[in-house]
């Protein structure tokens, strides 16, 4: 018992002092590098729109190029997009003839007659008497089923044709022609006499009638005359009756209706294109839309362009079967144009020879063939309308005269925009205007005026008043792409313009085409390769600079740790440059209200120069930056102003110049918290 | 490891209780020691507060060593022996925590202050090594003495919980002015095991460990020789180790615009991620074996019946990087951050206990310390002793504190 007594004290004094584990806090200062970069004169001007360029011992060409003449081509081929609309109607469709023949033989006719084979049998050469009234009110179907089932004309003629192939001659024949199911008489014929070996015939205009597909021909006499002396009785002979529609001109037919052609366009088209003259177009894409309305059940349309060829087959849109319209919505039809060439000399084999600016097309419409039996009426129609679009691959040809007025117009120059200097030269500048004309036209542009101006300092520098630049036609490889452009240029001394720092450039300029005529040689035009007419400025940077300030704005998203307590910011950088600078940095918040100086024109001090003013060694400076809670700010303003040095002495800036800088911070962290 | 001390200490009492068969033995032992750092440091770290900057520099100022140790072990123990035929066989178990470390002064100045104080100098982090250890330890130890030469011999079956090593061979943090630039060097290995188990019996590794211990007697001294816990631990694949060696100037992040940077740009070039490149694969570590070598006698003094000199070293190689060599060895001993410790302790009887105290010196650092341990009882005893008497009247300056308990019933 004493034992655990002693044990349980012993326990009891280990942990009744025992203290809750918690833990330290305490404070660390650091001092890391946050970011670092070098800077040449090409990232410090990577934003601008000006070209670096260095020479073999890395001297700095700064060149700032900018289009300043837009030709707009659509004013030299304008070339409106085509449409083509076309009605056909069913009253000015033709049908084909109906044709039905019935053969009538002698050895029938004998064969009604009583003892008629024993007295006249077939091969026999026997004398046939006169009989009268051998037919009377016999009747002859004639199915005509094969054609319609009915039909009502608005036009037709009925022809009846008679071949008397027996051996003897035929006299008083009457027929009539009833229809079978309402028994209307369509058509009542009647021949005196039909010599044996002759073919009388007659014609009834049907217009207005309805025609059943089962016709009744009534022979409501026929006498045989009496042979010459004795004939060859061959039973074979017969009186062929051919009966004849034509000139078919339905109201309404229901039938199973063969493909007949309904409608025949031929036709050119032709362009407005002012003076110039186009025979070929190159399609780079397109297509032509076909849409058709037909209330035909049965409607089909080919449409031709055969002046639209691809490898030099004609275009052809092929069968286009159209179906019944039930209400007003078109049927299209969609054909690539890509790759196309259009023919813009007309109908091949035109009367008159080949002409400019003119396609050809060809249109048909049919009915076609089903199998079934369809209803249509002289209302019914075929409407197209046929929409082309393409767009311009080359066009060949003359383009013709034509003047483009460029008017005076100010175009700004950005590049100096946020510049400002107390003393700025630069000791060589030129401004080159280059043209490169990849269009198969001559051209003269007249530079009427090319000016700059400062609208801060209302300053203006006039470098051009009515240049004449004559630019000569490109040319073609073999007919075809690639295009030998022809370049112009022309240089001026610009030494005045630059040191105002303009911020516009004001130019107006007259573009004659083709000044001279139409030239021995056909004109064509690239759309893609147009007119390209830069102005460049070419600055060799050799410079005195006194107090040239750069003032920039830049939306900024700092870190913002609220774990790390930033005390300083050292802004180190290693001047490599020829020239002082002097920093202030402002930053604003979401509103653009100033909301702290960062800098307030710190000094930042040239580097290192010998003898012939080249940098030869950097030279250090350190900012110190007190640190700011950069949580609200959006903005900050950078004001460097730049000095070269030594003052007076044109500096030259080198591509290996270089700006070092590291941005460093003093942080402090509470470790354990 | 001290309680393998406190052990042989008590060698002698255990071989009293030899006429008993059975014998069971609670034994817990909890040690903080440092070369310069001290029971301060201890309280700030454990129990929290503000380290403020005189604290820090009394730190970095403490101690005469650059490189500064700190050893920590808590270890409970039960065992269970059983004595036949001047035989005997042992199982014991050992629930053990050791945190083993070494760092420059250097180090800490970077830990603690941070670089800005150090602007255009370098700070020396080389040979900085943190070792933490948890495992449990299931021993059976048989004994024999044949012509009073007492041998035995231990195997231990390691059960690995957890283990946690930075081991920084070479390194140094170079600050340029203004911090425009980190010069960083190092060759780190690290070992992490499992982090998705933090459970304290969680199994993330197995190992073995032998003993060898051999008591005799040369005329009329007792000698001790031993080796013990000469063992290692292979932790599972599923461990986390790097190794790393390089050296870069860091000057912070490449960018093209001074002015347009964020957060994303910073992260997006996250050095610590580029440098810490890790993998999944097994790895041994060593536990510290100790070797022991005491001689033990007897004077005619009532009160200083007995006397021991000995000597004790620690074998501890950071990793499993060489074949077994006399380099190997040397490194073990040179890694275990432990100098050879000498002591000579004695026992002096009296009539409501017995004192054994202990004059000391090395181990984790080069003071010389004094230990005192009472003992109450023979068959069944309880001792509580500490190894660093004379820091307990050093109040916050002491650099050591231990406390060690043992009950041992015999029947």
């Amino acid at each position: 018992m004493k034992k655990l007594l002693i044990i349980a004290l012993a326990t009891l004094l280990l942990f009744a002092c025992k203290h809750e584990l918690e833990r330290p806090t305490w404070d660390v200062k650091m001092i890391v590098p946050l970011v670092h970069t070098k800077m040449t004169i090409n990232n410090m001007l990577s934003d601008t729109n000006l070209n670096i360029f260095e020479n073999p011992d890395g001297f700095i060409n700064l060149v700032y190029a900018e289009s300043f003449i837009d030709i707009n081509l659509d004013t030299l081929i304008k070339i409106d997009a085509i449409a083509d609309e076309q009605t056909h109607t069913l009253d000015s469709a033709t049908f084909a003839d109906v044709v039905i023949t019935d053969t009538a033989t002698i050895g029938e006719a004998i064969t009604e007659i009583p003892l008629g084979t024993i007295l006249l049998p077939d091969g026999s050469t026997s004398s046939i008497p006169a009989l009268p009234n051998i037919a009377n009110e016999d009747t002859i179907n004639i199915n005509a089923s094969e054609y319609f089932k009915t039909m009502t004309l608005y036009r037709g003629m009925l022809i009846i044709n008679l071949n008397n192939g027996y051996p003897t001659d035929i006299s008083n024949v009457s027929l009539t022609l009833i229809n079978a199911t309402n028994q209307n008489i369509v058509a009542t014929f009647s021949f005196p006499l039909i010599p044996s070996g002759s073919i009388v015939s007659d014609s009834v205009s049907i217009a207005g009638q309805t025609i059943d597909e089962n016709l009744f021909a009534i022979l409501n006499n026929m006498d045989v005359n009496a042979s010459n002396g004795p004939v060859l009785i061959d039973y074979s002979d017969a009186i062929i009756t051919t009966i004849t529609i034509s000139d078919i001109g339905i109201t309404e037919a229901t039938a199973i209706f063969p493909e007949q052609q309904l409608t025949e366009t031929l036709k050119e088209h032709n362009f407005d294109l002012g003076s110039a003259q186009i025979n070929e177009i190159g399609i780079k894409e397109g297509t032509v839309t076909i849409n058709v309305l037909s209330t035909l059940p049965n409607g089909k349309m080919v449409y031709n362009i055969p002046s639209l060829t691809k490898n030099g087959v004609p275009f052809t849109s092929g069968d286009m079967i159209v179906p019944e319209a039930t209400n007003t919505d078109l049927t299209t039809f969609t054909f690539d144009f890509q790759g196309y060439v259009l023919d813009l000399t007309g109908q091949e084999g035109r009367l008159g020879g080949d002409t400019i600016n003119t396609i050809y097309t060809e249109s048909y419409t049919f009915i076609d063939y089903t199998g079934t039996l369809e209803t249509i009426n002289h209302t019914d129609s075929f409407y197209s309308f046929i929409e082309f679009y393409f767009i311009t691959e080359y066009a060949k040809g003359y383009m013709g005269q034509d003047t483009i007025e460029i008017e005076s117009e100010e175009n700004n120059l950005d590049v100096f925009n946020n510049m400002n200097a107390s003393n700025f030269e630069l000791k060589e500048v030129n401004l080159e205007i280059k043209i490169d004309n990849y269009i198969g036209a001559d051209f003269q542009i007249d530079l009427i005026e090319l000016k700059g101006r400062n609208d801060k300092t209302n300053n203006e520098v006039s470098l051009i008043n009515n240049a004449i630049i004559d630019i000569n036609r490109a040319t073609l490889s073999n007919n075809n792409l690639p295009i030998n452009q022809t370049t112009s240029d022309l240089t001026i001394p610009a030494e005045e313009f630059i040191n105002i720092l303009p911020n516009k450039v004001i130019s107006a300029a007259n573009i004659y085409l083709n000044p001279n005529g139409p030239s021995s040689t056909q004109d064509f035009l690239y759309p893609e390769y147009p007119i390209e007419a830069t102005m460049s400025i070419d600055i060799p940077l050799s410079l005195i600079a006194e107090n040239l300030s750069f003032m920039d704005t830049t939306e900024v998203d700092l870190p913002n740790d609220n774990e790390l307590e930033i005390e300083k910011l050292y802004l180190t950088i290693n001047n490599g440059f020829p020239f002082d600078a002097e920093i202030q940095l402002i930053l604003l918040d979401e509103n653009d209200v100033v909301f702290d100086t960062l800098l307030n024109n710190a000094t930042i001090i040239a580097g290192q120069v010998d003898e012939n003013n080249i940098v030869v060694n950097s030279t250090p400076t350190t900012i110190e930056i007190d640190y700011t809670d950069f949580e609200n700010i959006k903005k900050m303003i950078s004001i460097s102003n730049f000095t070269t040095k030594p003052i007076n002495q044109f500096i030259d800036i080198y591509s290996n110049y270089e700006l070092e800088i590291t941005l460093s911070a003093k942080i402090n962290k509470t470790i354990g918290k | 490891m001290t309680k393998k001390t406190i052990l042989l200490l008590l060698f002698p009492f255990v071989l009293i209780a030899q006429e008993n068969k059975y014998e069971i033995t609670w034994k817990s032992n909890f040690l903080f020691e440092s070369n310069s750092l001290n029971k301060n440091f201890l309280n700030s770290m454990l129990y929290g507060g503000q380290i403020t900057d005189d604290i820090k520099s009394e730190w970095i100022a403490s101690g005469d060593e650059e490189n500064n140790i700190i050893n920590s072990e808590i270890s409970n123990g039960l065992s269970y022996t059983y004595h036949f035929n001047k035989q005997s066989i042992k199982f014991e178990f050992t629930d053990i925590n050791i945190v083993n470390s070494q760092f420059t002064d250097d180090f800490l100045r970077l830990f603690f202050e941070g670089n800005v104080d150090h602007q255009n100098e370098t700070l020396d982090f080389s040979n900085t090594n943190i070792k933490a250890n948890r495992f449990q330890q299931y021993k059976i130890r048989y004994s024999r003495t044949i012509n009073s030469v007492n041998i035995n011999g231990g195997l231990s079956y390691l059960a690995g919980n957890h283990h946690l090593s930075y081991i920084i061979n070479q390194g140094s943090l170079y600050t340029a002015p203004f911090g425009t630039y980190l010069n960083v060097a190092y060759n780190m290995n690290a070992f992490v095991t499992d982090t998705s188990n933090f459970s304290i019996f969680a199994n993330n590794g197995n190992g073995v460990a032998i003993d060898f211990n051999t008591n005799f007697s040369i005329q009329e001294y007792d000698i001790h020789l031993s080796l013990t816990d000469l063992g290692f631990i292979m932790w599972k694949a599923s461990s986390i180790s790097l190794a790393t060696d390089s050296a870069f100037n860091f000057q912070g992040v490449e960018i093209e615009d001074i002015f347009n940077f964020n957060d994303s740009v910073l992260e997006a070039n996250n050095i610590i991620d580029d440098v810490l490149r890790t993998n999944n694969t097994s790895f041994k570590s060593y536990i510290p074996a100790i070797i022991h070598l005491s001689v033990s006698g007897e004077t005619d003094y009532t009160y200083l019946k007995t006397y021991t000199a000995g000597l004790l070293a620690k074998w501890q190689p950071y990793m499993d990087n060489k074949p077994l060599s006399f380099s190997k060895i040397n490194q073990g001993f040179q890694e275990s951050n432990f100098s050879p410790l000498y002591y000579i302790h004695s026992i002096l009887n009296t009539k409501y206990c017995d004192f054994v105290p202990t004059l000391s010196h090395g181990g984790y650092s080069n003071d010389t310390n004094i230990g005192l341990a009472l003992s109450k009882g023979k068959k069944n005893k309880l001792v509580i002793g500490t190894h660093h008497l004379e820091d307990i009247f050093n109040g916050e300056k002491a650099t050591a504190v231990s406390l060690y308990f043992n009950i041992q019933l015999q029947f």
